[in-house]
């Protein structure tokens, strides 16, 4: 029932004073695809969005739909459906005129607008509030009421904006499945803003990675999360261990952490001596055994520590280790095994082979900078220029 | 009201406005109804005797005896106004919101009252009631000040409930006696500082509404400043020109305040409606 | 000061809150803190409800104390009912003028993002405006639009407006209009201004996507959500200008019968004929004020319901 739109965002530009919130994003939107604009906040994504919907103007580039440029398209114009934040419901109206009120614009008759609503208030799975105030439902139906609204105009492209954000945990989690289900159903072109990883790598076809106005990755869930491009997307895209290591054997890939010896890809060309780090998440670190023997430190990628510390997440648990060689890493195992390594224990983890990814490395003598899953800063982007580019690929996948 | 969310620039939509050179139009042609009025009382308080400018009216005026008295008995019945109801205000707002709940309504109902029982009404039941009264009260402007804290009321709880709901006193209150801190020492300690602002401009307002008040002293026959400035205009029209000058910008000084008190809350500028 | 002096107010709390000591001891509390209200209602009713009631009563009964209704049915005759029609008039007329024109420039003041001292300029003035009532306001216009006012003046010399020919005079319904709108303008952008800053850019935003024209989501969206603050606060507006006293006495100095200008001669001695009508009066505009809030505060109650 939806037609099927391809939506182009084309070097867009914006700036608001001296702050650039977007700075030449490139993304192209097949038909029926749902892209998350995923990114920390002030990193230019909603901006992004705003921009599509028309609310805001690009300086530079523009907004192509189905092959025609819509930039200066005013946004009552443009057959977009949009789902905001929160509060977006109009309070005189009930859940079923606030379905209505895009048809209604359109001048469709009576019976006509009635029955698309209902059976839209059907379709989010409210078809009894129809008669209600947006004061009178709770944020979850007031958001599927939003949704309902947004499709009753048969939008050419879905928009929505953080529209889980507002949201209890619990709600979020069953929303953004039924949003999926919903937009796969109708098989409508859809970008997805939202500052939340884990909703991003649910319910996307693609991800793109944003910050500092730019693209930083665009790839489907896994890849953003199993081949991030560069520091920033591994910082970003769930949890992962950064571990200082000295580059030792470049032409056989190996490094030290303390008295460890690590393998890892991508050392060929390092000097030996230089400081960098690698990137591992908590379910390649493998705990194997409990570290008696002492040449079991000089094995190849394992790291002896202590565990310091553990918490229960259900169906893994997270052990905090303190390495020898001085860092604190996490590793996640099965809760069925968690309860053999209580803190205190030592430990001995193995780094999945080919699981470990080496970023920042520095020259001999000077310590890595280390950025903690936060956005890349403009100076430490300035003072290592060549660094970030290396790592940087706004690759469209 | 709730503030939007800061991050996002607010009006910059493209979505459809009233173009803004048709907005300042308006505004302007606003606020010369406003500016004009005050101009023409200026130039005219500026008008010598023989047609020169000059700042006689000013120097004149305000060199009265009579002026002099008035305006002090004027700034007196504030600051007493003023005192009395905040000692009485302040407790009854607090207690409202932590332990009686059940009689907000009442209370909201009983400050309103005065837009119903409006001064010229109130003059007359209060001359009604009191005119027997001990001489100490009604021949005196004590009367005044106890009518006044009735007239501060709509407004000076408006103030402290917003006041109130902006620093969520539940929570204050429970944190400040867990800490082993006294009933009285919370509202002194701990509350008080936190209302401080919305004490201030309901202070102010209560201030700039009794320096211009006339309706009840001139009827109640006590020399407060707007009664003699009504005095004044029957015989001497620029030094009645002078001297509303002089309250206009009494009451500016009060505003200004009032705004300067609540620039750091976003919420109630509705503190700075009175009554007349 | 030992740790167990320092804790006995908290054990005190939470054992009279949630203790298990009974229902006795919760009822006692729940009425006692009603004492805290005490000083609060004596004194409303003291200096509040008492005279007003009196005035009430006394309005059925004559100076010797004798029940009757002479009074309240004279309400309805002669210079009375001209005086409530006078009265009305003004307050209807100014609480329209100054609701359109105060909707207006809140709305401009708020929508224009430059200056950015616009706003807490226009909004301070309006407190000064709103409050510049009475004596100084009604000498600010004698000056501005008085048989030898500025404006007066310069209409006269310059363009060849003879205002008093026209039959323009501050001593009028019409000259006291100009007069009041002076504060029912800005008393209305400091009651409507809330209530349109609480209009959510989403709403705008969402009808926009949706496929609404800015007019168009005036008319569905925008006004009936500002409808009832807007209604609200005319009806403030209609109260305030009804009961306005001040202004009116040193603007017309009887001229023109109004409700709360004839009470006051009545009270300051200057009709001595039949005082008790100065309380008919009373209890006259008492009513028409009480109907003027009753309609307010329901309307309040729906505007904040959508506001938050």
């Amino acid at each position: 029932m939806t037609r099927m739109t391809s939506l182009v965002l084309d070097g867009l530009h914006k700036s608001f004073g001296s702050v650039a919130a977007l700075d030449g994003l490139q993304l192209d939107l097949a038909p029926g695809e749902l892209i998350t604009l995923l990114g920390p906040s002030g990193c230019g994504k909603t901006t992004a969005l705003r921009i599509v919907a028309g609310f805001q103007g690009p300086d530079a580039g523009s907004v192509i739909l189905d092959g025609r440029d819509i930039t200066s398209t005013p946004p009552n114009r443009r057959d977009m459906g949009m789902v905001f934040q929160s509060y977006s419901l109009f309070p005189n109206m009930t859940a079923l005129q606030n379905v209505e009120f895009g048809l209604r614009v359109r001048r469709r008759k009576a019976p006509e607008r009635r029955t698309r609503a209902t059976n839209l208030l059907e379709m989010v799975g409210l078809p009894h509030i129809a008669s209600r105030y947006a004061h009178q439902l709770s944020g979850g139906q007031q958001q599927r009421v939003a949704l309902a609204r947004a499709l009753a105009i048969e939008p050419r492209v879905l928009l929505l904006d953080e529209p889980l954000s507002a949201l209890d945990a619990k709600v979020r989690l069953t929303l953004r499945e039924e949003i999926r289900r919903i937009q796969l159903e109708l098989g409508i072109t859809t970008l997805y803003v939202t500052h939340d990883q884990e909703e991003a790598l649910s319910i996307s076809d693609r991800v793109a990675v944003m910050a500092e106005g730019r693209l930083q990755q665009v790839g489907t869930p896994r890849e953003i999360y199993s081949a991030p491009a560069n520091d920033f997307v591994a910082g970003f895209v769930g949890l992962v261990n950064r571990i200082p290591c000295k580059v030792t054997h470049p032409g056989s890939g190996l490094v030290e952490h303390g008295k460890a010896r690590l393998r890892v890809p991508g050392t060929t060309d390092l000097p030996v001596g230089a400081n960098t780090e690698i990137l591992v998440r908590p379910e390649a670190l493998v705990p194997i055994d409990h570290g008696g023997s002492p040449d079991s430190q000089t094995d190849e990628s394992t790291l002896g520590g202590m565990v310091v510390a553990s918490s229960f997440l259900g169906a893994t648990t997270r052990l905090w280790i303190h390495t020898a060689g001085g860092s604190v890493v996490a590793a996640d195992v099965p809760s069925s095994k968690g309860a053999q390594w209580m803190a205190g224990t030592a430990v001995t983890l193995r780094v999945t082979p080919g699981a470990a990814r080496i970023v920042n490395t520095s020259k001999p003598g000077e310590p890595p900078d280390s950025q903690e899953q936060a956005p890349p800063s403009p100076g430490s982007a300035k003072s290592r220029p060549d660094q970030r580019r290396e790592h940087l690929t706004t690759a469209r996948g | 009201m709730v503030a939007l969310s800061k991050d996002r620039p607010r009006h910059t939509s493209q979505a459809p406005q009233a173009p803004q050179t048709l907005k300042v139009l308006w505004l302007v042609l606003v606020a010369s109804y406003f500016v004009i009025p005050l101009l023409a009382t200026a130039v005219f308080s500026l008008q010598g005797p023989h047609g020169q400018y000059s700042l006689a009216a000013f120097t004149e005026e305000l060199s009265k005896a009579a002026f002099l008295r008035s305006f002090l008995l004027s700034l007196r019945l504030a600051g007493e106004t003023i005192v009395v109801s905040i000692v009485l205000m302040v407790p009854t707002a607090y207690w409202v919101h932590l332990r009686l709940r059940r009689a907000r309504p009442l209370v909201e109902m009983i400050s309103f009252l005065p837009f119903v029982v409006s001064p010229v009404v109130l003059a007359v039941g209060v001359e009604n009631v009191f005119r027997k009264g001990p001489s100490w009260f009604v021949g005196s402007p004590n009367v005044l000040v106890a009518v006044y804290v009735v007239l501060s009321f709509p407004f000076l709880y408006r103030a402290l409930d917003a006041g109130l709901r902006s620093v969520d006193i539940r929570t204050l209150t429970e944190a400040s006696q867990s800490l082993g801190v006294s009933g009285p020492g919370t509202l002194g300690r701990v509350i008080l500082p936190n209302l401080a602002s919305a004490i201030l401009a309901g202070s102010l307002l209560t201030f700039a509404i009794v320096m211009g008040e006339f309706t009840i002293s001139s009827l109640l026959l006590f020399n407060t400043f707007g009664v003699y400035i009504d005095y004044v205009g029957t015989n001497q029209a620029t030094g009645a020109a002078a001297l509303s000058l002089i309250s206009f910008v009494l009451t500016w000084i009060a505003m200004g305040g009032i705004a300067l008190a609540l620039q750091r809350r976003g919420a109630g500028r509705q503190f700075m409606i009175g009554g007349r | 000061m030992t740790t167990a002096n320092a804790s006995t107010p908290d054990t005190k709390t939470l054992s009279g809150r949630s203790g298990p000591r009974g229902s006795l001891n919760g009822w006692s509390r729940r009425h006692l803190a009603w004492l805290g209200l005490l000083p609060f209602l004596a004194y409303s009713t003291v200096f509040l409800v008492v005279p007003g009631i009196s005035v009430a009563v006394s309005a059925f009964h004559t100076q010797s104390g004798r029940f009757t209704t002479t009074y309240v049915v004279a309400l309805w005759h002669g210079q009375f009912l001209a005086a409530n029609e006078n009265s009305i008039e003004l307050a209807v007329v100014t609480a329209l003028s100054g609701g359109i024109v105060g909707l207006l420039a809140a709305y401009c003041m708020i929508t224009l993002d430059r200056p950015r001292w616009l706003r807490s300029f226009v909004t301070t003035f309006s407190g000064v405006a709103a409050n510049f009532a009475g004596v100084p306001l009604a000498f600010a216009f004698v000056a501005t639009l008085g048989t030898t006012g500025a404006v007066t003046k310069l209409l006269a010399n310059d363009l060849g407006i003879n205002l008093d020919k026209l039959g323009f005079s501050l001593a009028s319904v019409t000259g006291l209009s100009v007069v009041y709108t002076y504060f029912q303008v800005p008393l209305m952008v400091l009651l409507v201004a809330p209530a349109i800053d609480g209009l959510r850019s989403e709403w705008r935003e969402a009808a926009s996507n949706l496929g609404a024209s800015g007019m168009r989501f005036w008319r569905h969206v925008g006004l009936p959500i500002l409808a009832p603050s807007i209604l609200g606060a005319m009806v403030l507006l209609f109260a305030s200008a009804f009961a306005a006293y001040a202004t009116a006495v040193a603007l017309t100095s009887g001229l023109v019968t109004l409700v709360p200008t004839l009470i006051g001669s009545y009270l300051s001695g200057n009709v001595i004929v039949d005082p008790q009508m100065g309380q008919a009066l009373g209890l006259d505009m008492i009513v028409i004020l009480l109907i003027a809030v009753s309609a307010y505060l329901p309307l309040q109650r729906r505007a904040s319901r959508w506001s938050r």
